[in-house]
């Protein structure tokens, strides 16, 4: 039985893609309890800031190694 | 030769069954893939619905529609005695057995004969779809065995992105240490009792579950199975049979509305940067 339809499918692996290939960012968004359903704009914006504030925390952790 | 003509027979008669459960199965991949559970059972349904259909087809003509008084007059009325020798295949085919029933029989009713199937087949089809319409549609959960499996299903019906996230627990073990797999459920295969025949996972990823004696301890990292998935043209796919699956969860993950194309568009755009903005910071190192 087919579950996942070739377009979901591609949406899927463009959101992943927008994260930056962390699956795992995608997954937080979409696998939010007090929603059932959320639009693709919302979505990018979710991923977006989860992708940069993720980003903006690996930063300094690396500048501060650096040094060392 | 008599007794395979008798079985023709008997099978043509029993179409308006055969065309009821083509119906029943053809509105979604549930039921058609599932349920047949009991063939035997199956055909028993196959043969009482074929002969509720023709006594009622037999009681309507007879005596609403046929030759005589009934609506259509060029109709003509079944008649009975004719039908039941037509089982008796001897009849026809020794030579010098007066009368040639069968051969007269047909080569007078042979259009009406093909209509009465035809629009038996046809009434029954469309009262299965109807069936498996109002099945698909929880109207008749008493006749849904499975019904986990719909809501597998409902996704794919869906305008919108419903993906559903499948959380296995496999058999595969070292020590305490079992491999958990999750991805997003692309197929699903159940055997005729519902339980699973296999899974295939897209952009699968693995991890362990430790077992200690206070309960059980996921890792705090899990690993994508297609590492180099990124450049890969044709997405890899992970499929767990049946042999290596303990159980799996499954998560319905938030339907992703799309409202124009716009939408669509801005995540293109959106993508671009990024992978634009990666390019630049690559060059500049």
């Amino acid at each position: 039985m087919r579950v996942l339809k070739d377009k979901d499918r591609v949406l899927y692996d463009k959101l992943v893609r927008l994260a930056g290939g962390n699956s795992q960012i995608v997954l937080k968004v979409l696998s939010n309890p007090h929603r059932s359903s959320v639009d693709l704009r919302t979505a990018i914006k979710e991923i977006e800031a989860l992708r940069n504030s993720q980003t903006t925390s690996a930063a300094p952790s690396m500048s501060q190694a650096a040094p060392a | 030769m008599s007794i395979a003509w008798a079985t023709v027979v008997i099978v043509v008669l029993l179409l308006p069954g055969f065309a009821f459960f083509w119906g029943l199965y053809s509105p979604n991949q549930v039921t058609r893939e599932v349920s047949p559970a009991s063939p035997l059972a199956q055909l028993a349904g196959v043969v009482v619905i074929s002969f509720l259909v023709h006594a009622c087809a037999y009681f309507v003509i007879n005596t609403r529609l046929c030759a005589g008084s009934g609506a259509l007059p060029a109709m003509p009325c079944v008649d009975f005695d004719e039908f039941a020798a037509l089982l008796r295949i001897e009849a026809f085919t020794l030579p010098g057995t007066p009368p040639r029933t069968f051969r007269s029989m047909l080569d007078s009713y042979a259009g009406w004969i093909l209509v009465y199937f035809a629009a038996t087949g046809a009434i029954t089809g469309l009262l299965g779809f109807a069936a498996g319409k109002l099945i698909e549609n929880g109207y008749l959960s008493g006749f849904t065995r499975h019904r986990y499996l719909f809501m597998l299903e409902r996704g794919r019906k869906k305008k919108g992105a419903e993906l559903v996230r499948a959380h296995v627990l496999s058999r595969t073990q070292n020590l305490n240490n079992v491999i958990f797999y999750d991805g997003i459920l692309q197929d699903f295969f159940a055997k005729a009792d519902g339980t699973i025949s296999y899974v295939v996972l897209h952009a699968a990823r693995t991890s362990t579950i430790e077992i200690t004696g206070s309960g059980t301890l996921h890792s705090d990292t899990s690993t994508p199975l297609d590492i180099r998935g990124e450049s890969l043209q044709t997405k890899p796919l992970l499929v767990i049979t049946s042999e290596n699956i303990a159980n799996v969860y499954f998560e319905p993950l938030n339907e992703v509305r799309i409202e124009s194309g716009d939408d669509t568009d801005a995540l293109d755009r959106a993508i671009d940067e990024l992978e634009q903005a990666s390019a630049r910071t690559g060059d500049g190192q």
